[in-house]
């Protein structure tokens, strides 16, 4: 709004000033014409000297301008004349050029070709170098031939001499049993990268020295680094590793050698251990392990009374001593306290008391019979489980998938395994226990009447 | 058949196979023990019971029946010695093979699991870990049937041959 306004007021005071000059005009019309012509004259001739001077000025500039011309003329011949002279140099140089590069087509001829092979053959062994154990025993060949690999110029003598080195020196590296340092990722404490003696088998296998991690190469390209196995290999692997390890020079020792640099291992990390296997068993499993433990601990309960008692008896049937500790001494104490009566009460007697004694011999034998026949028939009803939940899978989700139905299968397959493992050394427990109780039986059951009958004809002397 | 061919099938057959073999060692060690005792020692032992009783003055008396019986127990309890045992083995060889068939179809069905697939050469480890233990169960068992199977009647016949050469009176 005040912006527009101000222009306006302004338009307002200028017109104001206008008028008034107008009017203050007027005064002049009494001077008188003949003072004007003179200060016309006076003023035109003042402007054509000026005139003059800046003319004559003007021609003088002219010259030294035609000269200025003239000379940058020359300048503008002289440098196309250059020009000329330089295009045509540089024409010869191209030619020049081309020749030469003909000359050194021409000359490097089959090299051209070879170099060719030659890079794909480094670009070829570079990765299987790169991936070997090897590689962090003797270090920067990998450098030396990934730069001959991607180079676009002509590479030294020097520098192809690197390949066949290499390659040379990885065959011997695959007949060396050796030790070398090299940096492991995640051995250090809280899983950092540390230095570590290793010990290496050929390219294949290698495992550090003084705690037996196996250790595989990891990582592509140039970029490669050794870590330990998350799943190490146990049992053989890693005590043969050990008596690799302690070995000295010239020895000869078993060891494991991965032929596939790692991927073996890997996969036998994959192995479901022993607990995975007892997991697998799922519930059935875990009542035959229960059965089993059960049976095998009556069974050695049993073979240690058996053997003691059979021990004992045998040493009172030399001794003839009546007492409580063992049936046979328990029989000669029946003896001793009807040694008055006559021959068929003393049977009676002998024959209650052996009946008596019978039952603490076979006592549990049963049990362990009856849990040896029930292991693999519990082992049977974990395979049928587990073949219904195959069929449940199959009949859920198709039979496209087989690790859908593996859960089962393991399950049945584990059963039947624990079953019959169970069913083992039960039956042998068994077939130990019963041997021993017969023998005990036998010593009780004939022996005790003849040893008595041994006894009374001792004790009466040459009467009977 | 060397030794090497030995390792070779014993490596294939896994380590029921070598579990098998001791089984199957004991069990004729146990068979061969009992066929000496009746070809050799049973005879010192039926011949020593049968002269104790001919040398009593009394062969008549119930105390002389006790003592004849006893002197036949100690002749059984000899001749009965590792029988039991011994059919224990044979009856546990086939029970091994079996367990050696699970064992070899599990690692069939481990294989199939990493491998993801129906590599029928690298299960074929696998299937000889399960054929090869079934095959010596049944082996091992069926050459220990036919010196088993006849043992217990051997058994009772030496024992009653002491006890029909024990008269009475």
């Amino acid at each position: 709004m005040f912006k527009i306004k101000t222009p306006l007021k302004a338009l307002g005071a200028s017109l104001l000033i206008g008028s008034a000059s107008l009017l203050a005009a007027q005064p002049a019309l009494s001077q008188s014409l003949s003072d004007v012509l003179a200060a016309v004259k006076r003023d035109s001739e003042q402007m054509s000297s000026a005139d003059a001077a800046r003319l004559k000025e003007f021609q003088a500039d002219t010259a030294s301008q035609s000269a200025r011309m003239s000379e940058a003329r020359g300048a503008l011949a002289a440098a196309e004349g250059r020009a000329n002279q330089l295009s045509a140099e540089f024409n010869a140089n191209e030619a020049t050029l081309g020749d030469l590069e003909g000359q050194v087509s021409n000359l490097a001829g089959d090299f051209q070709e070879l170099l060719g092979q030659f890079r794909s053959a480094a670009g070829a062994t570079m990765p299987e170098i790169a991936n070997s154990v090897a590689n962090f025993d003797y270090k920067d060949r990998v450098e030396g031939i990934a730069e001959i690999a991607e180079a676009r110029v002509l590479p030294t003598r020097a520098q192809l001499e690197r390949l066949p080195k290499a390659m040379l020196q990885e065959m011997i590296a695959q007949s060396e049993v050796k030790t070398f340092t090299a940096t492991v990722n995640g051995i250090g404490p809280d899983g950092s990268n540390a230095e570590a003696e290793l010990i290496r088998i050929g390219v294949f296998t290698a495992a550090t020295t003084n705690d037996r991690k196996f250790v595989e190469v990891r990582g592509s390209g140039s970029d490669t680094f050794l870590q330990a196995f998350t799943t190490q290999p146990a049992g053989p692997f890693a005590s043969s590793i050990g008596s690799l390890v302690r070995a000295g020079e010239g020895q000869l020792v078993k060891a494991p050698v991965d032929p596939s640099k790692g991927n073996l291992f890997g996969i036998l990390g994959d192995l479901p251990s022993f607990a995975d296997r007892l997991a697998q068993g799922g519930a059935v499993g875990a009542v035959i392990a229960f059965l089993a433990i059960i049976g095998i601990l009556i069974g050695l309960f049993k073979i240690f009374t058996l053997f003691t008692m059979g021990g004992a008896m045998r040493g009172t049937a030399k001794t003839r001593q009546a007492g409580t500790s063992n049936p046979l001494a328990r029989v000669f104490e029946v003896y001793e306290n009807n040694r008055n009566a006559d021959v068929e009460t003393l049977e009676l007697k002998l024959d209650e008391q052996i009946l008596r004694e019978s039952p603490r011999i076979e006592r549990f034998n049963d049990i362990i019979k009856v849990l040896a026949a029930i292991a693999p028939l519990m082992g049977l009803l974990g395979t049928v489980i587990g073949m219904i939940i195959t069929f449940t899978a199959i009949t859920i989700y198709g039979a496209g998938d087989p690790k859908l139905m593996a859960g089962g299968i393991s399950v049945a397959l584990m059963t039947t395994v624990f079953g019959l493992v169970a069913a083992i050394p039960l039956l042998l427990i068994h077939a130990v226990v019963s041997a021993m109780a017969r023998g005990n039986q036998q010593l009780l059951d004939e022996q005790a009447a003849g040893l008595v009958a041994e006894k009374m004809e001792a004790a009466h002397g040459g009467r009977a | 058949m060397g030794f090497q061919d030995l390792q070779a099938f014993l490596d294939r057959g896994g380590p029921v196979l070598i579990v098998i073999m001791f089984a199957t060692f004991l069990m004729w060690a146990l068979i061969l023990e009992r066929l000496f005792y009746f070809r050799i020692a049973h005879k010192h032992v039926a011949a020593d019971a049968i002269a104790q009783w001919n040398a009593r003055a009394d062969r008549k008396s119930v105390p002389a029946h006790w003592i004849r019986d006893k002197l036949v127990s100690e002749v059984r309890a000899k001749a009965e010695a590792n029988v039991q045992l011994t059919k224990a083995m044979v009856a546990l060889a086939p029970l091994l093979g079996l367990l050696g068939t699970v064992t070899g179809m599990v690692a069939v069905f481990d294989i199939m699991a990493i491998t993801s697939g129906a590599d029928a050469k690298a299960m074929s480890a696998g299937v000889s870990r399960a054929t090869i233990p079934t095959m010596a169960g049944m082996v091992a068992s069926l050459s220990g049937i036919l010196f088993t199977s006849g043992m217990d009647r051997r058994v009772s016949r030496a024992v009653q041959a002491v006890e029909d050469e024990m008269e009475i009176g």
